[in-house]
């Protein structure tokens, strides 16, 4: 059913150039205007924007051009003005286009990464007043073309890694120019590496001596971490159930108190009315018994009273137990998780050695 | 012919409109012609490293004497850093260290939104976060590759308070990232499937330009055109960035074996193929019970990854077009690092043709140390500026958010650091 579709399929337009690299060939045709340029430009799967937004510096990107980018098109460069980026990484361009270059002055950064170019090349630029930035990252270039460079008075920074420059060659340019930084410099990474590893040992050490802490302090509790933390849930239990049961006999207490307090009042006031009537027997007879009544509720507060003592006190040993045992288990916690982070310490400061010891290889 | 695309392109738009057939249009670029063919300035690209949960400041770049960590010397003399960080040691001289963020919000969400988009946040709508911003402002409209991904490099805790998802806002959709869940799966889904592929794409294309012509509303033009970039990076050879395995394994040693180190290499790739912006989010900084030994086993992958990223981009020339952020949404309290701290904490920015090899602000030693900004408090506002004015943004743009309310791009009273800016 599809296939019947397929003779009507019109190629999508997001096939556009750009989208291949090697196939088709765009012959260079004059632009006679910026905007020609900019088009055609454009068509070979390059860009033009301004470099910052209200500034009037150029970039030309041909980065994603691929083949289809040639020497002869760099001409539609001269058309345009204050080009000042020029990028034609993994493009077609070969030395001829770099004779191309010798009249854009106001280039400062060129991007020639992974393109074919030679040493030979690389005399063209001695007429670029501006330029500061040169990537030759992936190039054949080699000592020889670095020493044509020396004459590239402004150059401040070059790249030359995946190269065949060699650390003399490195040497040689840095002489002749002595503000350049050449990436990488080898003598540099040397260094850094040294360092590197003097501290990957110390951080390791380190590591090791805590991990050696942790793993004493774990020994001590950490195994019996989920015992504790049992034994503490249970002292827990406990105190809660001691405390509840010393808070019952408390509230008993005050209960018992209270009623002696009752108790007293009517004593007192069956007394009052005996002394105001001493002939009455029945009255001195109800105090009597007003008085023992009271006797017997202050005997009953006081052994009330022993009881809570007695159970706070009980409750408070509980407590205190209690605490004791959940700080153990606390401490196997916190041991136990201080030993399974040093753990990981350790494993990273010896990651960070074998990281260490690779930077040290000689270069391949 | 245009299948997919029903779009004028901006120059055909010129010529119709200069041809008159475009009349009542205002135009007001068609001064310039050499404007309109240039649309968008270059700008740099930015790799975003954000530490989700937020990292200790003196646990990593801002160490004190009395401090959990001793410091190391750096290759900038005078400039320390924690010792558990021997590499990005070395990448000083390419690095600036702000000491001095000060930021207000101490709740992670929030903070993520306000360290994201350089704005509080509001019930009124959401501001595009840095990542869609740069879509919008460097991203070419149609390019093969998408402007804005982001990268999941995995978690160490779960904790860390809700995600933050970077949204374009009033930008609009096609501004939004695309999202790799798996540094080492790359974009899953990316190669076709089945046989046939272009007449299927094309009886759907057909249908959809039908359905288009009837309902031209925005929402079906944006699908359309979100459409329209996933075929067109399916088919784009640049589409194999996203593929580590293309990698030398001495490159993939270099970043390490951690999750983090093979986002940062894809992140390079990424933005090696084109994309302005790409986000590295490693979840698990929000170290609540005490950030000396969680950071000291994080270090050495971070170290790794990091330094092999700022190292790597150096190499190859591509440094000082690619600006490299590190940075959570606050640091933690001074001394153990338990709480979270928006007072006092540090963030680093790397290439991107700043002034590097400098540090920014200064926390207050004596009794606290650490405990506030005794020297230039940057605010997130005034980050936010930084990196817009570094990335070659136009900062005084305004754009237009719900209810017609005109947003400038970074809040205006924002004040961007001018002494690392070039």
């Amino acid at each position: 059913m599809l296939r019947s579709f397929l003779p009507l399929v019109i190629i999508p337009a997001f096939l556009a150039p750009g989208s291949f690299s090697a196939a088709e060939e765009i012959p260079y045709r004059r632009a006679s205007s910026q905007q020609q340029a900019v088009e055609r430009i454009e068509q070979l799967g390059g860009s033009v924007r301004y470099l910052v937004a209200g500034e009037q510096m150029l970039e030309v990107d041909f980065q994603f051009a691929g083949d289809t980018l040639r020497d002869e098109h760099l001409k539609y460069l001269q058309r345009l003005e204050n080009v000042v980026t020029l990028r034609l990484k993994q493009t077609g361009i070969g030395d001829r286009g770099l004779s191309r270059l010798r009249k854009i002055t106001t280039l400062r950064r060129l991007f020639l990464d992974q393109t074919a170019i030679t040493d030979d090349g690389l005399k063209n630029l001695a007429s670029l007043p501006e330029l500061e930035f040169l990537s030759l990252y992936g190039t054949a270039v080699t000592d020889e073309g670095l020493g044509e460079l020396a004459a590239v008075a402004s150059l401040r920074q070059l790249f030359i890694a995946e190269t065949s420059v060699s650390a003399r060659g490195i040497m040689a340019i840095q002489a002749a120019l002595p503000e350049i930084v050449v990436v990488p410099d080898p003598s540099l990474q040397r260094a850094q590496a040294e360092e590197f590893m003097a501290s990957a040992r110390k951080l390791l050490a380190d590591a090791e001596q805590k991990a050696v802490e942790a793993e004493k302090n774990f020994k001590e509790l950490g195994p019996q971490k989920d015992e504790l933390k049992k034994a503490a849930d249970e002292a827990g239990k406990l105190a809660e159930e001691k405390k509840q049961q010393a808070d019952e006999l408390n509230k008993k207490r005050e209960e018992a108190d209270k009623r002696v307090k009752v108790r007293e009042a009517e004593a007192g006031q069956a007394d009052k009315l005996a002394s105001e009537k001493p002939d009455d027997p029945e009255l001195k007879r109800l105090a009597e018994e007003k008085q023992k009544t009271l006797t017997e509720a202050r005997r009953q507060a006081n052994e009330a009273r022993l009881a809570s003592d007695e159970s706070r006190k009980e409750a408070e040993a509980a407590t205190s137990k209690s605490e004791t045992a959940k700080n153990l288990a606390a401490r196997a916690a916190k041991v136990t998780e201080i030993h399974d982070q040093s753990k990981k310490v350790l494993e990273g400061a010896r990651l960070r050695l074998k990281y260490a010891e690779r930077d040290s290889l000689p270069a391949k | 012919m245009r299948v997919f695309d029903s779009r004028l392109q901006r120059r055909d738009w010129l010529r119709l409109s200069a041809a008159g057939m475009l009349t009542g249009v205002n135009v007001p670029w068609f001064e310039s012609l050499a404007d309109a063919a240039i649309e968008r300035p270059r700008g740099k690209s930015c790799i975003l490293l954000w530490m989700d949960g937020g990292p200790s400041q003196q646990h990593t770049f801002d160490p004190k004497e009395s401090g959990e960590f001793k410091s190391t010397q750096t290759s900038v003399p005078g400039i320390q850093i924690v010792e558990q960080l021997p590499q990005l040691a070395q990448c000083m001289d390419d690095m600036v260290l702000v000491r001095s963020m000060t930021t207000e919000i101490n709740g992670h969400y929030d903070a993520k939104y306000f360290l994201h988009t350089g704005y509080k946040r509001t019930t009124a709508f959401e501001h595009p976060a840095v990542g869609c911003l740069a879509s919008s402002e460097t991203g070419l409209p149609n390019d093969e590759m998408p402007a804005f991904v982001t990268i999941d490099a995995g978690f160490d805790r779960p904790d860390g308070g809700r995600l933050y998802r970077s949204v374009p806002g009033y930008l609009g959709p096609r501004h939004a990232p695309l999202a790799v869940h798996d540094p080492e799966k790359g974009l899953e889904n990316l190669a076709p499937s089945g046989d046939q592929m272009d007449a299927r794409l094309e009886l759907l294309a057909g249908s959809e330009r039908r359905f288009a012509r009837r309902y031209s509303l925005p929402g079906v033009n944006a699908r359309q055109a979100a459409f329209n970039k996933a075929v067109r990076l399916m088919r784009s050879k640049r589409a194999k960035a996203f593929f580590l395995e293309e990698e030398t394994a001495s490159t993939r040693e270099m970043y390490g074996e951690h999750k983090f180190g093979k986002s940062c290499l894809l992140a390079r790739r990424l933005v090696e193929a084109g994309v302005s912006f790409v986000e590295v989010v490693h979840r698990g900084w929000d170290d609540h019970n005490g950030a000396a030994r969680p950071i000291a086993a994080r270090a050495p992958w971070m170290d790794a990854g990091m330094s092999a990223l700022i190292r790597d981009l150096k190499v190859r020339g591509m440094l000082e077009d690619t600006l490299v952020v590190w940075m959570g949404e606050f640091g933690r309290t001074p001394g153990d690092g338990n709480g979270h701290f928006c007072t006092a904490w540090s963030s680093v920015l790397a290439g991107g043709g700043l002034k590097t090899g400098q540090v920014i602000g200064k926390t207050s030693d004596g009794a606290k140390p650490g405990a506030e900004v005794s020297e230039r408090p940057v605010t997130s506002p005034d980050f936010m500026a930084t990196m817009c004015r570094a990335l070659g943004f136009d900062v005084h743009k305004e754009f237009m958010a719900p209810g017609q309310r005109p947003m400038p791009l970074v809040e205006k009273t924002a004040k961007p650091i001018e002494e690392i800016l070039g």
